[in-house]
This record gives structure tokens, C-alpha cells and sequence, in this order.
């Protein structure tokens, strides 16, 4: 921190690091031979619509903005918009959704932007784990979270799976920021 | 190390050495101050002797008492001794005795002069918190402590902390009444400022002990680590059962991210990075090395 934002606690804001949103093919491969995983072909970005001047975006202004289908733009119960993008080609859908996030960068948002999720599923049910890579946009460093109930999730699976992907991908160190997404919409 | 199978660590025997070998060399340091300042040869060794004896033949009970922690029968905690009696039969080693502290906070711990007097010890917060599994790792790396008789070198290793402490009380206490009295005469100045060297030495032989003491501790955790991860050979379940129970900010949160990033106003602070002086002065290696050092060991058992 800063003595700037110390003193007047008012932080610059963090330019959104979006280098390594397109690092994520890298680990398909490994996810897949190591843990048997997938992508399941569904990825998002959570964000708010709010710009750094306060100025709040309508749903038809984003849909517009960002130049994707209406179904795709979702609220969930805690305010925040995902954009929804399905594609069987995940890495069509990695650049699908860095395309959306440079969108919403370029029109003000980026401040605003919290993180991406791609969606990973067992290559043969039921198999072991359901695992979402979240991708920090402020960090720049991704985290696999693996959720198994409401509340709950797997937290030995996660382990394995940042035990395998370090060579991968740019993971986040600090494990007290991997932080859940409860009843996340990216399946 | 033949009583049990599970293999010795040779960097932890070089350290072991090094460390009671150094810590021979400060005992000698301090009984020659204790004979420089006028104790007698037979008095010094006696008081250097019992100290140490004394924290050997306590240390089980001294540990256990500090912890509140007390001994548990098979009836008592069936779950607990199963997972004890799984694990020694897996190390092939006598079963130690099994303990239970009655406190929240999770942690764990093996305590004793050696093996046939070993007690490994859980508290009821860490019996709450894992899954048998992750208590099952947690144990594994505790009978690790037995089978590498690191709990006697640790307890003479902590003694010389406590030695030294108390020569530099006594040098201080010497220091002040001879300061204090009538001193005019040039012997009683000197001895004086050999009773302030005196403080000054056992201060820094109290610091060094301290410091080896530490780095030794933090060693023979890593080398528990390993040596319980391999015994079980699931060194995941021990890194899940240390991101469980190691403090608040070590731990995989539970609060939602889409919240957190509403308390922080949509700013991360800036990561502090650890090391430098509180790594030396811990006990435990950070959380980071433990899980760095697990999952090494989990790809090598997978053969890569």
C-alpha cells in the first residue's frame, strides 16, 4: 500500500491484467491426462456494471458493447454480471472470452472486472471432481476451485490439481485468495 | 533407526549432529562463565547435569502438561487408536501412547524421551476440523517425530535457551548488588564489568541456541512431512489436513469472492511478501514450503 492510499485511502484502480486469460489452453492438456479432465465447453466473466465514473450500464447497452447474444448476459443473486460463452472448441471459447474481456477493458470497465471461470468435467462420468480455473483479472493468476455442495468444496482435489498445473499456468501463491464462488453459473 | 521402517532422513542426521554438537560446545561456554565467575567446578557441573537430565526424563510430561493435554484409553477414543494402531503397523513400530488436549485450537504434536515412552497428542479442535483421513496424515507425520527420535534432541536442544537465560539473570543479579555495594577498590569495579561481559556472552549464547534450535525445529518438520506423506503415501491428505489447520490467513477462504471483493471495494492490496526475519525465527517451516514440499513428493510418487 501505498503512502498516497494510506493517507487517503483511496486506492488507484487496478488495470485488469488480461496477458494470461489467454495462457488457459495450456493446461488443458495436462487436466487431461493427469486428472482426466475436460473443458465442458462453458466458460464466463463475472464483473460489474458500474464504470469508473459511476455511470451504471443497462443490459441492453452491454449486450451491445460486448456484441454478443442477449442470453448470454445473466445478473446473479449477489448483483454481479456474467456473460456466459459456450463453444465445443475451448480454444475458440479462450479467445471468445478475452475478445468480451478487452470489450468491457476498452468501454471503462475494467476496474470492474473480478474474474473468469472455464469450466472442466470428467472425461467419463463420474469421474472424480468438478473443477472450475478461476482467473483473477486484477491478479492476473489463476486457482482452481472445485466445488462439491452449497457451501462446500473439495479442497484436497484443488491441492492435486495446483500440484500439477504449476508449470502451467501463472497460479496464485497466496491461498487465502482462492476464494469460493458459491453457486457460481458457469457449469 | 532399526525399531521402525520408516527410512532415515541423512540431512536430518547431519543436522541433528551439527546442532548437539554446537549445542555441547555452548553448555562447555557457559559452565567455564559459571566457574570464571567463582562457582565451584563440581557445583557448575552438577546444576549443568540435572538441567539437562531433568528436561530430558520431564519432557513427555512437561509437554503434556502445558497442553492440558491427557492420556486417552482405546475405549475412550476408538476412532483415534485405530488410526494410531493402522500406522504403527504400517511403520512397524511400537504404538505410542495416545493423548488428547482439550482445546479448539487445531493442532497436534509427539512428546517423550524416546520411543518407548512417545505419546503423540491431538487436540479436539483438530479431531472437529478433519475429515479420518486428513487426522490419519496429521498422525503420520506425528509418529514420523517418534521414529526419528528428534523429540529428545529438540528438548536438550530448548534447554540451552533456558540455561543461558538464567546465567545472564544471575550475572545481572551479581552485576547489580556489586554496583550497588561499596566498591571502591579496583577489584571491585573489575569484577563488576566481568559480571556485565559475563550478561553480554550467555545474552548472545541464549540468541545463537535460540536461532539453532529453531532452524533444527523447522528441519525436522519438513523431514516429518516427508517421511509421514510417503509412509501413507498420500501426500495430498497431509497438505489438505495443514491448509485445515493452519491459521485464518494460510487457509483456503470460505468467503464468497464476488463478497470479499465488495468489503475490499474492488481492490486487492498488494500481496506482503513473507520471509526474511520471522522465517528465522519460527518453529515451522511457512505453510507454502510444506505444500511446495508435498506436492514434489506427490509427483515423484506418481512417477513423474
Amino acid at each position: 500500500m501505498s503512502l498516497r492510499t494510506a493517507l487517503f485511502g483511496k486506492p488507484k484502480p487496478v488495470k485488469p491484467n488480461l496477458e494470461f486469460l489467454l495462457a488457459a489452453p495450456k493446461s488443458f492438456a495436462v487436466l487431461k491426462e493427469e486428472l482426466q479432465l475436460v473443458p465442458s465447453g462453458v466458460a464466463g466473466i463475472c464483473f460489474k456494471s458500474l464504470t469508473s465514473e459511476g455511470v451504471v450500464h443497462t443490459d441492453e447497452e452491454l449486450v451491445a458493447m460486448l456484441k454478443i447474444n442477449p442470453t448470454a448476459l445473466s445478473t446473479d443473486d449477489l448483483g454481479f454480471k456474467w456473460v456466459i460463452e459456450g463453444n465445443t472448441d475451448p480454444e475458440a471459447l479462450t479467445t471468445q472470452l478475452h475478445k468480451c474481456a478487452s470489450a468491457l477493458d476498452e468501454n471503462g470497465l475494467g476496474a470492474h472486472m473480478l474474474c473468469a471461470v472455464f469450466a472442466f468435467k470428467p472425461v467419463t462420468a463420474p469421474g472424480q471432481g468438478s473443477l472450475r480455473m478461476v482467473y483473477l483479472f486484477k491478479r492476473g493468476t489463476y486457482y482452481p476451485f472445485s466445488p462439491t455442495g452449497a457451501e462446500s468444496r473439495d479442497n484436497e482435489f484443488e491441492l492435486r490439481v495446483q500440484s500439477f498445473l504449476g508449470g502451467a499456468l501463472p497460479l496464485e501463491k497466496d491461498l487465502s485468495k482462492w476464494m469460493p464462488l458459491w453457486g457460481l453459473p458457469v457449469n | 533407526m532399526a525399531d521402525s521402517n520408516i527410512r532415515p532422513d541423512h540431512g536430518l542426521s547431519v543436522r541433528m549432529m551439527i546442532t548437539v554438537v554446537g549445542l555441547m560446545f555452548l553448555y562447555i561456554i557457559i559452565a567455564v562463565v559459571m566457574i570464571q565467575l567463582g562457582i565451584s567446578i563440581v557445583v557448575t557441573s552438577i546444576f549443568c547435569g540435572a538441567m539437562l537430565y531433568g528436561q530430558y526424563f520431564f519432557s513427555g510430561k512437561i509437554a503434556m502438561f502445558s497442553m492440558h493435554a491427557h492420556e486417552v484409553t482405546p475405549e475412550e477414543e476408538p476412532e483415534l487408536h485405530k488410526i494410531v494402531d493402522h500406522l504403527c503397523q504400517l511403520a512397524d513400530m511400537k504404538k505410542p501412547k495416545v493423548g488428547v488436549a482439550e482445546m479448539d485450537l487445531p493442532n497436534a504434536f509427539a512428546t517423550g524421551r524416546n520411543p518407548n515412552h512417545a505419546v503423540v497428542c491431538v487436540t479436539r479442535g483438530i479431531m472437529h476440523r478433519l475429515s479420518s483421513d486428513e487426522l490419519e496424515a496429521v498422525l503420520a507425520h506425528e509418529i514420523s517425530h517418534v521414529a526419528h527420535r528428534d523429540v529428545a534432541v529438540m528438548t536438550v536442544a530448548s534447554g540451552v535457551g533456558m540455561l543461558a537465560g538464567l546465567v545472564s539473570r544471575m550475572a545481572m543479579w551479581g552485576a547489580m548488588l556489586g554496583g550497588g555495594g561499596n566498591s571502591n577498590n579496583n577489584n571491585g569495579e573489575n569484577i563488576v564489568l566481568l559480571e556485565i561481559a559475563t550478561m553480554l556472552v550467555s545474552m548472545v549464547i541464549g540468541f545463537v541456541a535460540f536461532l539453532l534450535t529453531m532452524s533444527l525445529s523447522r528441519y525436522r518438520e519438513l523431514a516429518a512431512d516427508r517421511s509421514g506423506a510417503i509412509l501413507i503415501g498420500k501426500p495430498q491428505l497431509l497438505a489438505s489436513a495443514l491448509v485445515h489447520i493452519t491459521g485464518d490467513m494460510g487457509k483456503i477462504p470460505r468467503t464468497d469472492l464476488r463478497k470479499a471483493e465488495g468489503m475490499n471495494a474492488f481492490f486487492f492490496a498488494p500481496a506482503l511478501s513473507g520471509g526474511g526475519a520471522s522465517s528465522l525465527f519460527s518453529t515451522h517451516p511457512s505453510l507454502q514450503k510444506r505444500l511446495d514440499q508435498l506436492n514434489k513428493i506427490e509427483r515423484e510418487l506418481n512417477g513423474q
